[in-house]
């Protein structure tokens, strides 16, 4: 029993973990595709792009964790800038097919240009001393870094709520993801607004990224293979919703840790059956608005 | 006589907004019968809740004395109700012909042929043609929606309608974008339906609705507010008051 | 050429609708070494096709369309390896069933949803179709893929030979069978019913069509006609392997069809020749620049080029023909 018990301890531990990255990367997605209604599946590329500067600050440059940390959160949102006025723009109000094929060759794109750069394999990443290792805490181990991730993501997603809630941005963003031509009739900038939010998204996307790169291995595939748990966190959290991809990325990285945990041979089945089952239930997503 | 449309105690209601509220409407048999009101009265939302578009939070919706209230649009489209919508909602890439066309081959059950060629359905395209020149837009006919000025499509938008071989036809601001020079047009289609058709008319245009209408309903709030005779409704101070403030103005 | 299909359109077939059947046939005779890549190529036509029907005539925009595909693929790699059935036809109406009975209950399931949730869903159909394929080891063969696919001769007499022909003959006839099938379909009311559906949803409710059932129609059958091509992309090979289910294959016959021009039939020729072959030449020599040209080739198309290949064509021939 206390064995069992200990399992559950570590699947949770563990699952939280995966699931606060999941968020993170995530979050930008969901206010973003909520906001303008684009399906922009390119997404993971940021996230891909925040690991890899991580590591190459870490192992080639010999800069401090947090700064690479920092530096995967700015340099990404200011690249997304410069995609967003080149490129992005193309496609607002183009229709659906469109976009999907749009990001769809960004993806392939970055893919290429990944491979060219670091090559196939996965990135190892350069922990710092302090987050290597584990912790004691009430006679358990813990590794540290884990716990960091927890403690950093719950921070970061406090601030970020905080922000949504209480800033003039954050409402701005609100009334926008609300209704869009509304808020446009009401003197809000919409594309300015747009252009801002999609590089706040795409650096948290980027530190999540990088944060999560002993997660979520860091290698030239990343964008194909991750977009479907990052789709599958926004829409059934719910598109253009704060606070229900956060409940999806839970719901995802525990299951997910239990599965590999005790039914290793069933793989990501369960999650999909569980997505498939979420979203007809309910098509919004858990916290989705109304169109 | 049976009612072409009847509405008892129709009511929406979005959260606390009420935005139709209890309201009992009939439409008679061959009607000509406009409704009006202020913006934000809830006259598309009523229509809506008409056609089945939307569902109503508590009353009913009968056509032609058959409940229709549980029923989808495409439902209510078998029972004889046709509509036009406020901004025009056409096939853009496809000919006038075409746009005709699609709904009554959905009438004669011919859209669910799946071997034989389009074209070998002759009566469509006499049909729509019918239906074209009625409208005085024959000429027309072969020309791309997308590239045809406001006032033409909004008469395709009639047109299209018309396909269903309606009994009820709602239209909903049938002169709506259309500039003053051209809505005389709008008025010689509408005078051209058939008189056994039952009408109804939402409508901003006063000279349209005065011309067109036997009878008025003023909506406001969602409420009905009152009914009439065109010059009964022009002279009652109550609609004054919604419309252009106090009447002393 | 490039106006949508209507009622009033001619369905007689026109000369240069000949002339893929013509190409392919000239094709066995004179370049008899390249009859594999050909089978391969017919295979992802048909597909192509079933995919155009859904995205390019009905509007349904997917990510997980090979799922049917890989299904298809799948089972009559399964009935053959693990249970002996070998009749090529038997095995290409059993995989036309399953991936039917695939097609429908999915469909049932993403008709009812609005786009962004309609997508993810096909994807996660898709990734879900794969992790079993890769999970299932014993039926499956999971990452080392399926061996041991016999197919015995057609109808007892044509043999599936080393050098193809006979698989490259058999694509052939039954990418013509349900090309014709298909053409059809587009030319008829239902055909341009759906071309309505995607022009105008809204509308089409609005005139009494039963939207949902008419989109559940054209998606079962399209999924049929992949699970077909899966089917034949076993028999040729002899062999399924995880490429051709999830969504990496289903993004690949999207851009496919993209490059060749959705909507128009013919693109979806053009599009997987122009690819398979292009990549045939340069993707084992250059594999990171292949990516990148795929992906700037569709940034290309996207932005300036949405008619595809075709859709280039097509203005050269505008042009020519306002010069006269």
């Amino acid at each position: 029993m206390d064995s069992f018990l200990s399992a559950v301890v570590s699947v949770l531990f563990y699952g939280v973990a995966y699931g606060m990255v999941l968020y993170v990367i995530s979050v930008g997605l969901s206010i973003t595709m909520g906001m303008m209604g684009i399906a922009n599946l390119a997404h993971g590329v940021f996230a891909m792009s925040g690991g890899y500067i991580l590591v190459t600050a870490l192992a080639k440059f010999h800069i401090p964790f947090p700064l690479a940390l920092a530096l995967s959160f700015f340099l990404v949102a200011f690249v997304s800038v410069f995609l967003d006025r080149l490129l992005y723009k193309h496609i607002y109000a183009a229709p659906e097919l469109e976009q999907v094929l749009f990001s769809i060759a960004l993806i392939f794109i970055s893919i290429a240009i990944a491979r060219l750069i670091f090559g196939t394999l996965q990135q190892p990443v350069l922990l710092p001393e302090y987050l290597k290792d584990q912790f004691v805490l009430f006679g358990r181990d813990f590794p540290t870094y884990r716990v960091f991730i927890i403690i950093f993501s719950a921070l970061l997603i406090a601030a970020l709520w905080f922000g949504v809630e209480n800033t003039k941005w954050g409402a701005m963003v609100r009334a926008t993801v609300d209704n869009r031509a509304m808020a446009q009739s009401i003197g809000i900038n919409t594309k300015l607004l747009f252009s801002i939010t999609f590089a706040v998204g795409s650096g948290l996307a980027g530190l999540g990224g990088a944060l999560g790169a002993e997660i979520i291995a860091i290698q030239p595939t990343y964008p194909f293979e991750q977009l479907v748990f990052f789709l599958i966190v926004v829409s059934v959290g719910g598109l253009g919703s704060l606070k229900g991809p956060f409940f999806a990325a839970l719901l995802i990285g525990i299951l997910d840790t239990a599965c590999k945990y005790w039914v290793p041979e069933i793989g990501a089945f369960l999650i999909y059956i569980v997505t498939i089952g979420i979203l007809l239930w309910r098509p919004l997503g858990l916290m989705g608005k109304r169109a | 006589m049976t009612p072409a449309l009847q509405t008892i105690g129709l009511s929406k209601q979005f959260g606390a907004l009420k935005v139709t509220d209890q309201v009992d409407f009939t439409l008679a048999p061959g009607a000509r019968h406009a409704l009006i009101g202020p913006n934000g009265a809830g006259k598309t939302t009523f229509i809506n809740l008409l056609t089945g578009r939307l569902t109503p939070s508590s009353g009913q919706v009968k056509i032609i004395g058959n409940e229709a209230t549980h029923l989808n649009e495409s439902q209510r489209v078998k029972m004889g109700l046709g509509r036009t919508f406020q901004i025009n909602s056409l096939f853009n890439k496809m000919t006038v012909l075409d746009n005709v066309s699609l709904g009554i081959s959905e009438r004669l059950g011919v859209s669910n042929k799946l071997w034989q060629s389009a074209n070998t359905f002759t009566q469509l395209r006499e049909e729509s043609m019918e239906i074209l020149s009625l409208l005085g837009i024959a000429d027309i006919a072969n020309e791309t929606v997308q590239h045809l000025p406001y006032g033409k499509q909004r008469l395709v938008e009639i047109a299209i309608s018309l396909g269903l071989k309606p009994k009820v036809l709602l239209l909903d601001e049938p002169a709506a974008g259309v500039p003053s020079m051209e809505s005389g047009r709008i008025l010689k289609a509408l005078d051209a339906l058939p008189k056994d058709i039952s009408i109804l008319m939402i409508e901003h245009d006063m000279d349209l609705v005065f011309q067109f209408a036997s009878k008025i309903t003023v909506l406001v709030q969602g409420a009905v507010l009152c009914e009439g005779t065109p010059e009964e409704i022009a002279k009652d101070p109550r609609v004054h008051q919604v419309y252009l403030g106090e009447p002393d103005e | 050429m490039s106006k949508l299909i209507g009622f009033q359109t001619q369905p007689r077939i026109r000369k240069y609708e000949l002339l893929p059947w013509i190409l392919a046939i000239v094709v066995f005779f004179v370049l008899p070494e390249y009859l594999s890549l050909g089978a391969q190529i017919l295979t992802y036509i048909l597909f192509a096709l079933s995919l155009d029907l859904i995205t390019g005539y009905a509007g349904i925009v997917t990510l997980g369309h090979a799922a049917f595909f890989g299904v298809g693929a799948y089972t009559c790699g399964i009935l053959s390896a693990k249970f002996g059935i070998t009749d090529p036809i038997i095995l290409l109406f059993v995989s036309a069933i399953v991936c039917a009975l695939l097609g429908f209950s999915t469909g049932l399931v993403i008709l009812r949803t609005q786009k962004l949730t309609q997508l993810m869903l096909t994807l996660a159909i898709a990734a879900l179709c794969f992790e079993v394929a890769n999970k299932a080891t014993t039926i499956t063969g999971g990452a080392d893929g399926l061996t041991g696919v016999v197919i015995s001769p057609i109808l007892g007499m044509f043999k599936f030979d080393f050098l193809n022909k006979t698989a490259y003959l058999w694509c052939l006839l039954i990418l013509f069978i349900f090309w014709y099938v298909i053409r059809r379909l587009i030319y008829s009311p239902f055909g341009i019913a759906l071309t309505g559906i995607k022009e105008n949803k809204q509308r089409m409710q609005a005139i009494g069509v039963p939207v949902t059932s008419f989109l559940l129609k054209a998606y079962t059958f399209a999924a049929m006609v992949a699970g077909v091509a899966g089917a034949l992309i076993t028999q040729t090979n002899q062999f399924v392997g995880l490429n051709v289910i999830g969504f990496e294959p289903s993004g690949e016959i999207l851009v496919m069809l993209i490059l060749g021009g959705v909507g128009r039939m013919y693109g979806a020729f053009i599009g997987p020749l122009v690819f398979l072959v292009a990549q045939d030449y340069l993707a084992k020599q250059f594999p990171e620049y292949w990516n990148l040209g795929i992906g700037l080739m569709l940034l290309i198309v996207v932005m300036f080029a949405k008619g595809g290949i075709l859709g280039v064509i097509d203005k050269f021939f505008v042009k020519r023909s306002l010069q006269k």
